[in-house]
């Protein structure tokens, strides 16, 4: 009994001396905080677009990582909600992280931007669409493109495209994303000499669409724009079908290969705008689905937040390389001057805000319950 | 109106019964409607609770983040709950930020919410005629406050449905109640009204003479056992009626005979009434003999003890007496010599002889020193040797007058004596030396009990006694002649009074009045005359001696005349003197020498026998007492053998005893007392000679 006892104290002492000479031997890590929805609504496009951020993390780790130092992500899950979002970024302010990647969603990138704005952490938002987002401070960056442009794209789409006149526009009152998106698709739409016959909300959590369904079955629009998330623009359509209310559905980037499963068969015949397309053929992309397919054994599914996520760690990792410093506000001044950065989604270049210069869209459409490059 | 009466309170007790059954019902049911209430607003304050946490972190997100659309819809998601009217939401400063319906819930009054954002509230309110529960709470996430939520619950389908089920209890209870009184009603006026209205018509009948009316059994319940038993009844009264008519008509013939018998009770009766009299005559005839048989007991038992303690009393002053009579004897002895010699002296000496004074003063003295000696002997109570009869009066008188009283009244100037004497007095048998002295030692004590001065009251007087008087001793019923001696001094103390006739028992100082036997004297001399003394006193006030003597019906003894010496004086006769003491023996033959006699002497008994063997005497003087030898009866009986007849005369310095009876009743003759003098010696040989 007594030699068990020393047995377990001179293993503990092992452990308490070893790992601490193993690190001092090994160079420190670049600590980047990955905001994200690892639980709640959002998780599961959240949980599929990280892997982007492991693609990228190990691809430059496996070359020696940035300044002789390996980059390190730490995660921190939002919650799916805003407040997660605020406690997350404050989470990751304590961990003195060098910079932030995520969130993805706008209305939790709304709440981790002003606080890690303060804390002078630059923050890069693969997704976040809302224009609002980088308005918060200069620390602030975004991979996607902005909702006013795609509201616009997918207005003109939509009304010389699809040639629809009657719209009806299904918006996600609790998503900062869906209510901007759908402002700035009304404005272009109607500009555009369309009109909207039909403006319905639901809340973040809704399963249930049957009261909109209702109206909506009445007017009976061109088309039906629902700029909200996979979850509940596949389960709307899916719903419609359903009750035999078959409309053209058309929707924002925040649509991926999952809505396919929510949406079921009734899905055939819609579009929606993205940011990237695993079909487009560039030579990252090439490298990214190549990189996908060698790590996850599987071919790379259409959800934008890889690419976009895979690009912001390059960046980010571009502008430590480049600014040859862990400082934040020296990240910040390297992230800021970036141009021409070749990524998976294409050439980027931050304006003054932070945001990607040259904004491009692409339309895809679901064709035989699958998603095909449209325009 | 009897069938009214009783229906009427057949209704009243179904009535009552009603209403307590109804009042029970409700005092049972309405507590358990209220809990009722309380368990449905319960529930539903914890249904509001649950919707609101459901939606608490939605609201907090749609606050925190600004998106009113999505909580004007979250809030209206409430309203699909049932019952839920309205919800409104307000930030943490209690600002309104949405609210479904502003007609009913927009503004948040301060009471309402509590401002640190911790209690939630329940109350049941009207808002627009509408009766509803508002519930108040805040919104806490990861323990920051973002505002509240408040819920209207719409209350009016629980009142409503609290108030329908009240209608229903109300209703049933009325249906059932009134069912029962109906039913029990009929049943009652059925079952029993009506069976008894028709027994009470054939009660009435049977009353009106109709006797064997009958009545139809319906039912096989207690009215119908009542009937069946009425029916018996009577069909038996109609019977016993017949034979009541039959047993009348009897009646004559037996009413003669009893006439009769009473008669002859009568006379039986007065008969035991006398037996009664005259036996509870005997009865009470019986009790007061009883009655009077216990008093005497008692009365028996009360002398017993009072016997008892005078017996005590006796004893101890008898053996006092027997310890001075021992002392006497001796003194008795020396004193002969005393006595008789100057009488021989006095015979042989010349009357003008110088001597003849001191010689008869010697005398003098021996006989002062007999006396006391017989004071000695008097308590000794065998000196009481001649009795005779006297009056107490006289004996008083003598008192007062003598010197020995003069002395007294010489010390005790103050004293008053006052003599009431009774002129008729009767006599009584007595010493007179002895009783002489008793009146000396009360009256010198009286003198003694107020040496201030006072009073000393002697009187005398006849009493009968015709019960037993209860004093100081108890005196018994009789004849006496009562001497009182009352004195006006301090009194005798309770602890003294028992012991003031012991010998030596004296508060005196000893000297003045004698020797501490002046009491004891008093005592043993009231006991040698067989009579009582009774002592009353009270402290401060003085004592009173009364002396109980019986009366004695024998004349007065004639004073002995004065005997010449030649009275005594002998004709030569032969005289034996027997005496164990030499002085004795020649005291006697002195005397008897003088007196002419032939005197010979014996030292015993057993020598006076041997004497009388060869000799004879015409008198022998034989002493009583003759230690170690014989004594003088049994020399008197030996003697008798030899000589029957034989003439003698008993001597003895102690008083008469068994012994001196018994040597009498042989033949012995007078006894007479040393010590001897030459009158008593010779008058005795003398009468015996005589005779």
């Amino acid at each position: 009994m007594k030699f068990f006892r020393f047995n377990i104290t001179a293993v503990l002492v092992f452990f308490m001396f070893f790992p601490s000479m193993a690190c001092s031997n090994s160079p420190q890590p670049i600590n980047i905080g990955l905001i994200l929805s690892k639980t709640g609504i959002a998780a599961l496009d959240n949980l599929a677009g990280a892997k982007g951020a492991d693609l990228a993390v190990k691809e430059i780790n496996d070359i020696g990582g940035i300044l002789g130092r390996p980059l390190k992500i730490i995660e921190f899950d939002n919650l799916s909600t805003p407040l997660g979002s605020d406690s997350a970024a404050k989470k990751a302010v304590l961990k003195g992280v060098s910079a932030v990647i995520g969130p993805y969603r706008s209305s939790h990138a709304l709440s981790a931007a002003p606080i890690l704005q303060s804390a002078c952490i630059p923050m890069i938002a693969p997704t976040a669409t809302a224009p609002e987002v980088t308005l918060v401070g200069n620390y602030i960056f975004r991979m996607c493109f902005t909702d006013n442009f795609q509201g616009q794209f997918l207005a003109d789409f939509a009304r010389n495209g699809l040639k629809a006149q009657r719209a009806a526009v299904i918006i996600n009152a609790g998503e900062q994303y869906s209510l901007t998106l759908a402002d700035f698709f009304k404005t272009g739409f109607t500009r555009d000499g369309g009109e909207i016959v039909l403006e319905e909300h639901y809340s973040r959590n809704a399963v249930d669409f049957s009261d909109i369904l209702t109206k909506i079955n009445k007017i009976r629009p061109d088309i039906c724009f629902i700029p909200g998330y996979s979850r509940d623009s596949g389960l709307f359509i899916r719903q419609s079908a359903k009750k035999g209310i078959f409309l053209q559905f058309l929707g924002g980037d925040a649509w991926d290969d999952q809505i396919l499963d929510y949406a079921g068969n009734a899905l055939e015949g819609a579009y929606f705008s993205t940011n990237w397309h695993p079909e487009i053929t560039s030579e990252k992309n090439d490298h990214l689905k190549k990189l996908y397919f060698k790590v996850y054994s599987k071919t790379i599914e259409n959800n934008y937040r890889i690419p976009l996520t895979y690009d912001a760690v390059h960046i980010l990792a571009d502008a430590i390389k480049r600014s040859g410093s862990t400082e934040p506000s020296k990240i910040q001044a390297a992230l800021a001057r970036t141009s021409g950065f070749q990524g998976a989604t294409g050439t980027i270049t931050f304006d003054i805000n932070g945001d990607p210069v040259n904004n491009k869209a692409v339309i895809m459409k679901c064709v035989n319950n699958k998603w095909t490059h449209f325009k | 109106m009897k069938t009214k009466s009783l229906r009427l309170k057949v209704n009243t007790a179904i009535l009552v019964s009603c209403v307590i059954i109804a009042a029970c019902s409700a005092a049972i049911l309405y507590p358990v409607e209220t809990k009722r209430h309380l368990t449905q607003l319960e529930q539903i304050k914890i249904l509001l609770n649950a919707v609101f946490e459901q939606n608490k972190e939605n609201i907090a997100n749609e606050i925190f983040s600004g998106q009113e659309k999505a909580l004007s819809m979250t809030l209206l998601s409430f309203l699909k709950v049932n019952g839920i009217i309205a919800a409104a939401a307000f930030d943490a400063d209690g600002k309104l930020i949405e609210t479904t319906d502003s007609s009913v819930l927009s503004e948040r009054s301060a009471s309402d919410l509590d401002a640190s954002g911790n209690q939630s509230f329940f109350k049941q309110k009207t808002v627009n005629n509408l009766y509803v529960a508002e519930f108040g709470v805040p919104i806490r996430v990861a323990g920051e406050h973002f505002g509240y939520v408040k819920l209207l619950f719409d209350l009016s389908n629980m009142k409503r449905e609290f108030f329908y089920s009240f209608v229903m209890f109300l209703l049933m209870l009325l249906t059932t109640l009134a069912a029962v009184s109906v039913f029990l009603n009929l049943f009652l006026t059925r079952m029993v009204t009506k069976p008894v209205a028709h027994l009470r018509d054939a009660i009435q009948n049977i009353q009106q003479g109709r006797l064997g009316e009958q009545i139809e059994v319906k039912a096989e319940d207690e009215i119908g056992q009542m009937a069946i038993a009425f029916n018996a009844m009577s069909q038996k009264l109609k019977e016993q009626h017949l034979k009541m008519t039959e047993a009348i008509n009897d009646k004559e013939d037996y009413l003669q005979e009893i006439n009769n018998v009473n008669m002859e009770l009568a006379q039986l009766n007065s008969a035991l009434e006398d037996r009664v009299t005259k036996r509870t005559m005997e009865l009470i005839e019986l009790n007061d003999q009883l009655k009077h048989n216990i008093e005497e007991i008692e009365n028996a038992a009360m002398e017993n003890k009072g016997l008892q303690e005078r017996l005590l009393r006796s004893q101890k002053m008898e053996a006092l007496g027997l310890l001075a009579g021992g002392v006497a004897h001796d003194l008795n002895n020396v004193l002969s010599g005393i006595v008789s010699y100057p009488d021989l002296l006095l015979m042989d000496i010349p009357s003008d002889s110088p001597l003849r004074k001191p010689i008869l003063t010697i005398q003098s003295s021996g006989y002062k020193a007999a006396a006391i000696v017989q004071d000695l002997l008097t308590l000794a109570r065998r000196g009481v040797t001649n009795l005779r009869v006297m009056n107490l009066n006289t004996i008083v008188m003598e008192y007062l007058n003598s010197p020995e009283h003069e002395k007294l009244m010489y010390h005790n100037r103050d004293i008053q004596v006052i003599t009431s004497l009774h002129p008729q007095l009767l006599n009584i048998k007595g010493s007179e030396i002895h009783l002489k002295k008793t009146v000396m030692n009360l009256v010198s004590n009286a003198a003694e009990a107020q040496p201030e001065g006072g009073k000393i009251i002697i009187s005398t007087e006849n009493r009968y006694l015709d019960v037993v008087l209860k004093g100081y001793e108890n005196v018994k019923e009789g004849d006496y002649v009562v001497l009182s001696i009352e004195d006006t001094g301090t009194g005798i103390l309770p602890q003294d009074l028992s012991r003031i006739f012991e010998p030596f028992y004296s508060k005196k100082v000893m000297g003045r009045s004698g020797t501490g036997l002046g009491m004891a004297v008093v005592w043993g001399t009231v006991q040698d005359h067989q009579g009582y003394i009774n002592v009353e006193t009270a402290e401060g006030k003085g004592s009173t001696f009364e002396l109980f003597l019986p009366v004695s019906r024998e004349g007065l003894t004639l004073t002995d005349k004065l005997v010449q010496i030649e009275d005594y004086m002998g004709k030569g006769e032969s005289i034996l003197v027997v005496d164990d003491v030499p002085e004795q023996r020649e005291i006697a033959s002195g005397i008897l020498s003088k007196l002419n006699y032939s005197v010979s002497v014996a030292s015993s008994g057993e020598d006076a026998v041997s004497y009388l063997k060869t000799h004879s005497a015409d008198l022998i003087i034989l002493d009583m007492i003759m230690e170690p030898g014989i004594d003088g009866l049994e020399t008197y009986r030996r003697i008798i053998q030899i000589h029957p007849g034989q003439r003698a005369v008993i001597a003895s310095g102690f008083a008469e005893n068994k012994r001196v009876k018994e040597i009498q009743n042989l033949g012995a003759g007078q006894y007479i007392r040393k010590p001897y003098t030459i009158e008593k010696i010779g008058l005795a040989v003398k009468k015996e000679l005589e005779i």
